[in-house]
């Protein structure tokens, strides 16, 4: 049973006057995610993997395929028919010093799906914040703070507890811990592991990490030039891959780790 | 750091001294600003004239005093109508995007091909001078600049993670303008709009003192300065107080807001664009 299903997926973005040049981010890709799974993309950077993030996400409307949720495509439906998805799937970004507004404090950011939502307990909100964010390692006298004031590291636990405020059922990992130092980068996986554990979230994580994706996914898929290559179990791809790139990614990694 | 903060300080209360002397005239000024005493043209200082009279032999203090409240409230009057023009245009062209922004930028460059002084003058030649048309002029021919900034910073702040995440949890474009986009654009304007003030000071009296603004009995220190070029051989205050009142308003509304400027720069480099 599939939780999220692209169809054909493709993306073409135009420039130039009346879009003359016409560039091709993500090329017919299909794929599904079912519940509790951790579906693995990796890619060089700029090959369409963070496009394709933004497309599940309804950030950005695809140029022609499907992304089936619940057996409806989310590309179709009106915005206010929407709402209620924006919280199912959610996403978690690369860049944390970006991720919070610099100009609100940590418990302003963390109020906000209260105020785009009707969640339980928004009355008193700032009791289930507190409640809330001890199981995400986030000290409270973080709280109070800017968000500039917040290192990488807490920022993108404190995204993260905010994005399960929402209790969604699907998130995108976009390279979430590739700016962050290799200590907290393990603190991270291991909390977006304790998470799916305990929630039976689904994972889209996208990463050019060919280590963090074979550690952290259960399938995975190679995507070049906007193209899916390559997908299947995580441990059958590695092991026999069958596209050159593949092969030659991996040999790349193990070259890098000798 | 520590001098432009005394500079700061000092120019702030300059500055408020102005506003409060403005709001107050009624209460402050020591003589009828429009009160002729030909007998007592152009005296010098005395007790009843602190700075003395003018030609007409009117108290120069007074008029300077009244003349700050139209310079001064004029000016920022003028400056928060084109702020209120050029953000909104600014903040929709930047968050549409597309060809909604590429057609509002066109105008704008038409716009800002401009030279101001004389998009001025010819809109006042247009609408005939006055207090009504000083405004509308200084508001067509400076909204440009303003939005093309502000379009500017949407379009940085738009591309951070925040506002994206925003999206994703289904914010709607006018919170996010509200919420994410207003606070993180608003700080850096503000450098932008005290230059603006100190700017428009001066086109306003530039503006009075070529007789297109506000009109001969105003007090005015466009008008001051133009009344006084006849006279000032005679008593030279008539034309140094005005022209002094000018030059102190506006040096120090330019020292806040390079002190703003060099604040913001520190905070996040915000200021850098402008």
């Amino acid at each position: 049973m599939a939780l999220i299903e692209m169809k054909h997926l493709t993306k073409v973005f135009r420039s130039g006057r009346l879009g003359s040049r016409a560039h091709t981010a993500v090329d017919d890709v299909s794929l599904t995610i079912g519940p509790g799974e951790t579906y693995g993309l990796m890619g060089e950077s700029g090959c369409g993997k963070s496009t394709l993030g933004r497309m599940l996400t309804c950030l950005l409307p695809a140029t022609s395929g499907q992304v089936l949720y619940d057996g409806r495509d989310l590309l179709r439906v009106g915005k206010r028919e929407l709402h209620p998805y924006r919280r199912r799937v959610q996403m978690l970004f690369q860049h944390p010093d970006t991720s919070l507004n610099p100009r609100m404090t940590v418990l302003d950011s963390l109020r906000e799906p209260f105020l785009l939502h009707d969640l339980p307990g928004r009355a008193h909100m700032d009791d289930v914040i507190r409640e809330h964010i001890r199981a995400y390692g986030i000290q409270p006298e973080l709280l109070e703070r800017r968000a500039s004031q917040v290192s990488g590291g807490q920022t993108q636990r404190i995204v993260l507890a905010r994005i399960m405020l929402l209790q969604p059922e699907f998130i995108v990992l976009d390279e979430p811990t590739s700016m962050l130092d290799v200590s907290v980068q393990a603190q991270i996986m291991a909390l977006l592991r304790d998470i799916q554990e305990r929630t039976g979230v689904s994972y889209l994580l996208i990463s050019h990490d060919l280590d963090l994706i074979r550690r952290s996914s259960h399938r995975i898929g190679i995507m070049r030039d906007g193209k899916l290559l390559e997908q299947g179990e995580t441990g059958a791809v590695l092991d026999s891959p069958t596209h050159p790139y593949t092969r030659s990614l991996i040999n790349s990694f193990a070259y890098m780790r000798d | 750091m520590k001098k432009k903060r005394v500079m700061f300080i000092l120019a702030l209360a300059v500055l408020l001294a102005f506003l409060f002397v403005g709001v107050a005239a009624d209460l402050i000024a020591p003589w009828d600003p429009n009160a002729v005493d030909m007998a007592n043209s152009l005296a010098g200082p005395s007790r009843a004239h602190w700075l003395g009279t003018d030609h007409l032999g009117r108290d120069l203090l007074s008029r300077l005093i009244y003349g700050s409240r139209s310079s001064v409230f004029i000016a920022f009057f003028a400056t928060g109508c084109t702020l209120l023009v050029g953000m909104t245009i600014g903040l929709v062209s930047g968050w549409l995007g597309g060809w909604p922004d590429q057609l509002i930028q066109s105008v704008v460059n038409i716009f800002q091909g401009i030279p101001s002084t004389a998009f001025v003058v010819a809109v006042l030649g247009l609408l005939g001078p006055g207090m009504r048309s000083l405004l509308i002029a200084i508001v067509v021919s400076s909204w440009a600049g303003f939005s093309r900034i502000v379009r500017n910073q949407v379009l940085e702040v738009r591309e951070q993670h925040y506002i994206e995440g925003a999206r994703a949890m289904g914010a709607g474009g006018l919170y996010i303008v509200r919420r994410h986009i207003l606070p993180n654009i608003l700080l850096p304007l503000l450098v932008l709009i005290a230059t603006r003030i100190g700017s428009t000071v001066l086109t306003v009296a530039a503006m009075s003192y070529l007789g297109l603004g506000l009109r001969a009995p105003a007090s005015d220190w466009g008008i001051m300065i133009n009344d006084a070029k006849l006279y000032y051989i005679r008593y030279f205050p008539v034309l140094l107080a005005p022209a002094a009142c000018l030059t102190l308003f506006c040096l120090s509304i330019n020292l806040i807001a390079d002190y703003l400027r060099d604040r913001l720069d520190h905070d996040d480099g915000a200021a850098r664009m402008l």
